[in-house]
């Protein structure tokens, strides 16, 4: 790993922050100050960090606009990323059904957890039901709605192999991860949809125990069906993969 | 913590601009940088309970946010990607940080340590943070985090040796 650059004992930048944000102790604020008046490292590393601050909350927004309903209604302009897709909650969303089916979450039981989906296709963002069409090279990100703290897995399957999406990392350790209680919780990863044509079977597990995935994909693989899992509750999307035009 | 509009507002700008100051470093992206920030905001509005306060909210900010960035780094090295508005490869940051090839071998590292280490890693290497701090962070002992550091040592000096046998 690397090595640090700031000297042993100046002030480090989380004290800074904790600094700014009025979180220290009187007698901690006390030795920063005075480390601050002899040190001069610090005392400019101080002001750039003030600077910085300052420069940034000119660019950024009146961020009472982050309450989601207001969100929904406008794109507003985030802190930075001006044209960046955001969470789901912050872009405008459009509902995309097919005509003729039946979006799948008025099949569900209320208060069933359950998954939703917002597609990126080139610049546009939109939220999809179950039986949407969608295409390769779109990027899929889930939310979920889950009542209580569950444990979480999210799995696909098309024509060709089941994967799991959700944990995304090895550092899960190849089982369903916690996620607290929420409504419509954007999930910090998306999947791109590859040329595989036809549909994606999307299986969202909400279970009590932190399952283990890889038997439960082996098997949605080999079976084309999501076996039985106790203590899971499963909500079940689909996305009708088309080729690109 | 509330969640009325006026109190969001003034916990954002307490402590957005070191939030996204920590996740361009992290990235080297200032586009996802911002979505990092917008989400971690996003959520905290939502779920406010999330923050139990007690430790102060530069702790609780600083962890969501490396959480954050640790799980946008690893999911950069599967067939998942991220969305990005603009740029399909990291860039790096135009502040004071680090270089492109640095930011390559930083990820590269982190996306090899499993949890927690990852997160100490970012907080010893890239926060330069002390000890003490990084405990608070993670609300364990100081000597938890003197242990998880020696791990990562061990582990990179292990990989040097091992790089040094194999040429």
């Amino acid at each position: 790993m690397r090595s640090l650059s700031r000297p042993e004992g100046c002030i480090s930048d989380f004290a800074f922050d904790e600094l700014h944000a009025g979180e220290l102790e009187v007698e901690a604020r006390r030795e920063l100050e005075a480390h601050l008046d002899g040190c001069a490292r610090c005392r400019a590393r101080g002001q750039a960090l003030s600077r910085e601050r300052a420069a940034l909350l000119v660019a950024a927004p009146d961020l009472a606009s982050l309450s989601p309903a207001r969100a929904r209604r406008s794109p507003s302009r985030t802190l930075v990323a001006a044209g960046t897709v955001l969470a789901a909650a912050a872009a405008v969303l459009l509902l995309v059904v097919p005509k003729g089916e039946q979006p799948r979450s008025e099949l569900r039981s209320k208060g069933a957890p359950r998954l939703g989906m917002v597609v990126k296709r080139g610049e546009r963002t939109f939220r999809v039901e179950s039986g949407a069409r969608a295409r390769a090279g779109d990027l899929v990100r889930f939310t979920y709605s889950s009542d209580a703290a569950r444990h979480l897995a999210i799995l696909g399957l098309d024509a060709r192999a089941a994967q799991v999406y959700y944990p995304t990392h090895a550092g899960a350790g190849g089982r369903a991860l916690r996620v607290h209680a929420g409504s419509d919780t954007a999930l910090d990863f998306s999947v791109e949809l590859d040329a595989t044509a036809g549909d994606e079977q999307l299986y969202g597990l909400f279970c009590d125990e932190p399952v283990a995935l890889e038997p439960v994909r082996a098997e949605l693989e080999r079976e084309r069906v999501l076996p039985a899992l106790r203590g899971c509750d499963v909500d079940r999307l689909v996305l009708h993969k088309e080729p690109t035009p | 913590m509330t969640t009325s509009s006026d109190s969001f507002d003034a916990l954002y700008r307490a402590h957005a601009p070191s939030a996204l100051r920590r996740a361009r470093r992290l990235l080297g992206s200032d586009a996802d940088a911002g979505e990092v920030v917008h989400d971690v905001f996003l959520s905290l509005f939502e779920r406010p309970e999330q923050y139990a306060g007690k430790s102060s909210m530069t702790t609780f900010i600083y962890s969501a946010v490396t959480h954050a960035c640790l799980n946008r780094i690893r999911n950069g090295r599967t067939r998942l990607k991220l969305v990005q508005a603009n740029a399909s490869t990291l860039v790096p940051s135009a502040g004071p940080g680090l270089s492109a090839e640095e930011l390559a071998v930083l990820h590269a590292e982190l996306v090899a340590l499993p949890e927690p280490l990852g997160q100490v890693a970012v907080y010893r290497y890239v926060d330069e943070l002390t000890h003490d701090e990084i405990a608070r962070i993670l609300g364990c002992s100081r000597r938890h985090v003197g242990d998880l550091l020696e791990r990562i040592e061990s582990r990179a000096l292990a990989k040097k040796e091992d790089a040094a046998c194999e040429a």
